[in-house]
């Protein structure tokens, strides 16, 4: 199906088999903009994740951001950084989404979600990784999304305050509490007393 | 250190130090304070951990990588070519790899490629008889190599890409005959175009390359074709898309 969308004619202007030749090069003959949207897809797809909870969701949240770009970027002021301009508006897309289906958003199936999450067997620490992700997934949505744009995404509060349109004061206070959540991890053997810093 | 000063360190200064938030002389400070509150140090260190392996996690996290070429979403209005640029390029990870090998249903694409090279190679070192008809006699090729290959075509004029057609010939490729084109360049470099008739692949580009030569190829409703040369990628994709051009059905008058 991939593959017939792409017979049209006047714009076949990349190829797929490549024999020796980089990915780079190929997005070479890609127009700058497409270029540019390709490459945040895999933080797109974080915070779709981050959103969502559900590897399927993520996916087509992140699909409809991706077209719902390609259509604005006309729109789109050059100053805007692009990565905060796309959250933005994936977060959008998400919320309205959301309120379409009337969704529980927390509803997590953690099997489902352990079963996604790529963890060769010999690592030892995956299992581990793991259970964080899923407990990150868990935290309430407001404090999910403060820490996975300042921890994982490494925004400033103040990024992270515009594309969640909150004050600074809010995005900290949200990290403060999720990670507060996060150390207070079940398996009480392996981080003890680090509830109380007074 | 004049610590009278110093107003005393909030849980909001560790949250805030963590994330890089706070202005030097404040984080000063709470390194200070860190350095003589263990208990808060290491409240300090296990966030930073969790940071760390938050983003780990994270990485580890499987992406289909997104298909913005499904076309039962339809919304493609304007831009399609956007998105079959897209298309494209998220299957090159598919596709990494993928030699002169045919995929499975695609029969007889190997062998028309395997054609295509090896007639390149034979003939773009010969130097006495390149070319079985010289492009002096443009019409007669035309008209024989549309003939033996049973579909009239117009022999792409390649000038504006500065390649100078010297003649064509044709030859044996699986049941079908095929025909070689030859072009030059100034400094004598050669492209050849191979076509047989038959649609053996897709309407796209794809890319081979094989030893120094590389080579797009692809199909319209008439023939298969592949453009052959030693020249860098974008310029022999851009010929492609002259030849492509040139060939098109619709706009052929003969």
């Amino acid at each position: 199906m991939k593959r017939e969308f792409l017979s049209g004619r006047r714009w076949n202007n990349s190829d797929s088999a490549s024999v020796g030749v980089s990915s780079v090069y190929e997005e070479e003959l890609l127009p700058d903009h497409t270029q540019r949207l390709l490459r945040e897809s895999p933080a797109l797809h974080r915070y779709a994740v981050t959103l969502t909870c559900d590897q399927t969701e993520a996916e087509d949240l992140v699909q409809d951001c991706l077209e719902r770009a390609l259509r604005k970027w006309s729109l789109r002021r050059p100053s805007v950084p692009l990565r905060p301009w796309l959250f933005r508006m994936m977060r959008n897309l998400h919320v309205s989404r959301w309120r379409r289906l009337r969704r529980h958003s927390n509803h997590i199936g953690l099997d489902d979600l352990e079963d996604q999450l790529q963890a060769p067997a010999s690592q030892q620490d995956s299992a581990e990784l793991k259970h964080l992700l899923i407990r990150m997934l868990a935290l309430p949505e407001d404090q999910r999304e403060a820490l996975f744009l300042v921890g994982v995404e490494g925004f400033t509060y103040a990024e992270a305050a515009a594309i969640l349109n909150v004050a600074e004061g809010t995005i900290m206070s949200r990290i403060s509490r999720a990670r507060a959540r996060l150390r207070e991890a079940p398996r009480a053997s392996e981080r003890p007393h680090l509830r109380s810093v007074t | 250190m004049n610590s009278q000063a110093v107003p005393p360190i909030a849980e909001e200064d560790l949250v805030r130090y963590i994330d890089n938030e706070l202005p030097a002389e404040r984080r000063r400070e709470v390194e200070a304070y860190l350095k003589e509150n263990p208990e808060a140090a290491a409240w300090v260190e296990a966030d930073r951990q969790i940071a760390v392996s938050l983003r780990t996690a994270y990485s580890r996290v499987k992406a289909e990588p997104p298909s913005l070429v499904e076309p039962s979403r339809g919304r493609w209005l304007p831009r399609t070519g956007i998105a079959a640029s897209i298309a494209a390029a998220l299957l090159v990870g598919v596709f990494a790899g993928w030699s002169l090998k045919p995929e499975a249903g695609q029969p007889g694409q190997q062998p028309f490629l395997t054609d295509a090279l090896t007639a390149h190679r034979t003939f773009t070192v010969e130097v006495a008889h390149p070319v079985e008809v010289a492009a002096s006699d443009q019409r007669h090729l035309a008209t024989w190599l549309g003939n033996r290959l049973n579909h009239p075509f117009r022999i792409p004029d390649l000038r504006v890409a500065g390649l100078t057609l010297m003649g064509g010939r044709l030859l044996p490729s699986g049941i079908d005959p095929a025909a070689q084109l030859m072009y030059d360049d100034e400094d004598g470099k050669r492209v050849t175009v191979y076509l047989r008739r038959g649609v053996d692949g897709e309407p796209k580009f794809q890319f081979v390359k094989s030893g120094t030569e590389q080579a797009f190829f692809w199909s319209d409703t008439a023939f298969t074709y592949a453009v052959t040369g030693d020249m860098p990628r974008p310029e022999l994709l851009n010929l492609a898309h002259l030849i492509q051009t040139q060939f098109d059905p619709s706009q052929q008058s003969n």
